[in-house]
């Protein structure tokens, strides 16, 4: 049985895609309908579907982003209302995507399309980096995180973002394990905030802060070396830490020697 | 453009004429070959026929003139004739092409004309010249005397000539350069108003936004689908607030009252799709709402507000519209959202510009618009103030 994610920050397209689909191609099991991009790229670390329905237009991260995250670990169809740009790019790189209002019989070209790629063996999904590179820049983000505001007792511990070393994703808070640098009064510690894990990613600078696992961000100045245990298990060792981070199996292309 | 001139209505001998010179007349270039069939079709008119009838009679005068002085009958009537004729072709030629008949020009025309006009002399009074001859006057003292007996003709028709040429030239030359400047101003007036119209258009599209539109209707199509009653209020709101848009752009001017009406629309709408993540207030004092604005401004700014502030945060947020007159009667408008905030080294969005235009059209130095993160928290607010008097003179 194949399985799917929807995402789309509107509850009544989100609603109208999921009945469509239900239409259309009944042996799917969607796993989950996502509110938003941080949620979806979460959904699909937990899930892993094969299959992944995205707005464009979303917050937190975009549907562009949640895709180059995913990479071609999941076929991917976009969801628009209205495509400017996006539509000839997709064109051009034959992206799937159905319009919105969902159209019946456009969905079911597109989920012809789906079904026929997980059905060969050897095909694998589309490779889309590139052109979402090119699509990525055209939203405006705001600038990342600069400081970690963290309630302490009575205190209000401001934590700089570049002195953290990872962050870790704890039930329903999350851990920032920093280590102010020498000469500053050298101060290592951790506090608990409450934005969930999957929030902060869409808030840090993805060039400095590296996802290794659904739970856990590092910084990448902190790593010391990444090492493979066995076929589907590989740890980070970090610089004057004793900690050893596992890294999840989709993570695990981001080490590779050179 | 070039209509078959036997085409209308001619009479037989415009039709005559015309049959016969146009095979000539073809061989011209298409300015020339209009002028000419219209002077032809003109001379050969009813309404030439007094010009012909006065000809007629100049000629007629005028070898009865010559006559009475001394030349031969066939002869007097031979000469009016051709000066007639030399005249009338002149006239028509300087009409035709006046730039041919200033100037230098004029004056070679006009010693041409006096050579041409003592030889005539010469040749007319002939008469004179061998009597005189005969009476034994050597043959150059003969011919001089009866040169200085024509002159006073001589210069008379020369002045006269010149005057008329120089007249007709000149009366067309004004009469072009009218017509030139009039079709200069004709054009730049089109172009200006091609130009309206097209900034207009462009400010219609970004209005209607197919984003925005296409988003309700999937809203409202899914609504309608499954029977929810967030369907019964949507279409009227998106109605009145699409043609409040086009309407508007038709205008130089809308209250702030107008404007807010369609603001409430926009918000209402964004509100059923969005739900819980757009939350709004608007406190529009009352002695504000008269205040003229150029059409469009505020609803721009709230769209921006609920596009890049309130749609890309998680947890939505809220947007405030507030108006009010404050100290010194200025007019103060803020638009606020405590949304994701300005981006960094973002350049200004073409709305925001286009509404910084239209402002300083509408008020020049009086109206300041200035867009900043807000002091108390996160987010943009947005501040238009207008000092009073400053006009806002266009028609709403």
């Amino acid at each position: 049985m194949p399985t799917a994610l929807i995402a789309d920050d509107e509850e009544a397209p989100r609603a109208q895609l999921l009945m469509a689909l239900r239409a259309v191609w009944p042996e799917l099991q969607v796993v989950q309908e996502c509110v938003n991009g941080v949620d979806a790229w979460d959904a699909f670390l937990e899930h892993e579907p094969e299959v992944c329905f995205l707005d464009v237009r979303m917050p937190g991260l975009t549907g562009i982003e949640v895709a180059q995250r995913i990479g071609m670990r999941s076929h991917i169809v976009f969801v628009t209302a209205y495509g400017d740009h996006a539509l000839a790019a997709f064109d051009a790189g034959a992206v799937d995507y159905v319009l919105k209002p969902v159209d019946a019989e456009r969905l079911a070209q597109a989920v012809e399309r789906v079904k026929a790629r997980l059905a060969a063996p050897s095909a694998a999904p589309a490779d889309l980096q590139q052109l979402l590179n090119q699509l990525v820049g055209q939203v405006r983000k705001p600038a990342p995180l600069d400081v970690i505001q963290a309630g302490v007792g009575k205190e209000v511990r401001l934590v700089r973002v570049e002195d953290v070393v990872y962050f870790e994703s704890d039930s329903r808070y999350t851990r920032v394990v920093y280590a102010e640098g020498p000469g500053e009064g050298k101060n290592d510690g951790e506090v608990l905030i409450r934005t969930p894990l999957k929030e902060l990613i869409a808030q840090l600078d993805p060039a400095k802060f590296w996802q290794i696992h659904r739970s856990t961000v590092v910084n990448h100045r902190h790593i010391a070396s990444a090492v493979r245990i066995d076929e589907g298990n590989m740890v980070l060792t970090l610089r004057g830490r004793s900690e050893k981070l596992p890294v999840s199996r989709h993570f695990q292309s981001l080490f590779r020697g050179q | 453009m070039i209509q078959d001139p036997l085409t209308g209505p001619l009479n037989p001998i415009q039709r005559l004429w015309l049959t016969r010179m146009l095979p000539r007349y073809r061989k011209l270039d298409a300015e020339a070959f209009g002028l000419i069939v219209e002077r032809d079709k003109f001379l050969f008119s009813a309404k030439a026929l007094g010009m012909w009838v006065g000809l007629f009679c100049g000629i007629v005068g005028t070898s009865f003139g010559l006559a009475s002085a001394g030349l031969a009958p066939w002869i007097a009537v031979l000469s009016a004739v051709l000066v007639f004729a030399a005249f009338v072709k002149a006239g028509v030629r300087a009409w035709v092409q006046p730039q041919q008949f200033s100037g230098k020009r004029l004056w070679r025309v006009a010693l041409f004309a006096m050579l041409a006009t003592y030889a005539g002399a010469l040749t007319s009074f002939g008469s004179k010249l061998g009597a005189l001859i005969d009476a034994g006057v050597p043959w150059y003292e003969a011919t001089l005397r009866v040169a200085w007996y024509a002159t006073p003709l001589q210069i008379m028709v020369l002045i006269g000539a010149l005057i008329m040429l120089a007249g007709i030239a000149s009366a067309r030359r004004e009469y072009l350069q009218r017509a030139l400047d009039q079709s200069r101003a004709e054009r730049e007036r089109d172009a200006a108003a091609a130009q309206l119209t097209q900034a207009r258009l462009s400010l219609l599209q970004a209005q209607i936004q197919p984003h925005f539109l296409f988003n309700t209707l999937a809203a409202l199509q899914h609504w309608v689908d499954v029977g929810d009653a967030r369907a019964a209020p949507l279409p009227r709101a998106l109605t009145a607030f699409l043609r409040g848009s086009t309407e508007m752009m038709l205008r130089e001017g809308v209250t702030l009252a107008q404007e807010c009406a369609m603001v409430r629309h926009y918000l209402a709408i964004m509100q059923s799709r969005l739900g819980d993540r757009l939350r709004f207030a608007i406190d529009v004092a009352p002695d504000c709402e008269s205040q003229q604005l150029p059409p469009g401004l505020l609803i721009t700014l709230v769209e921006n507000a609920v596009e890049h502030g309130i749609e890309p945060q998680l947890r939505g947020g809220e947007v405030g519209v507030i108006a009010r007159l404050v100290k010194g009667g200025v007019f103060e408008l803020r638009v606020r959202d405590d949304g994701a905030g300005l981006a960094q080294n973002a350049p200004e969005g073409v709305g925001l510009a286009n509404s910084r235009e239209r402002l300083r059209h509408q008020f020049g130095a009086c109206a300041e618009l200035v867009v900043k993160a807000r002091a108390d928290g996160a987010g943009t607010e947005v501040r238009l103030c207008i000092q009073p008097d400053s006009g806002g003179s266009q028609t709403a």
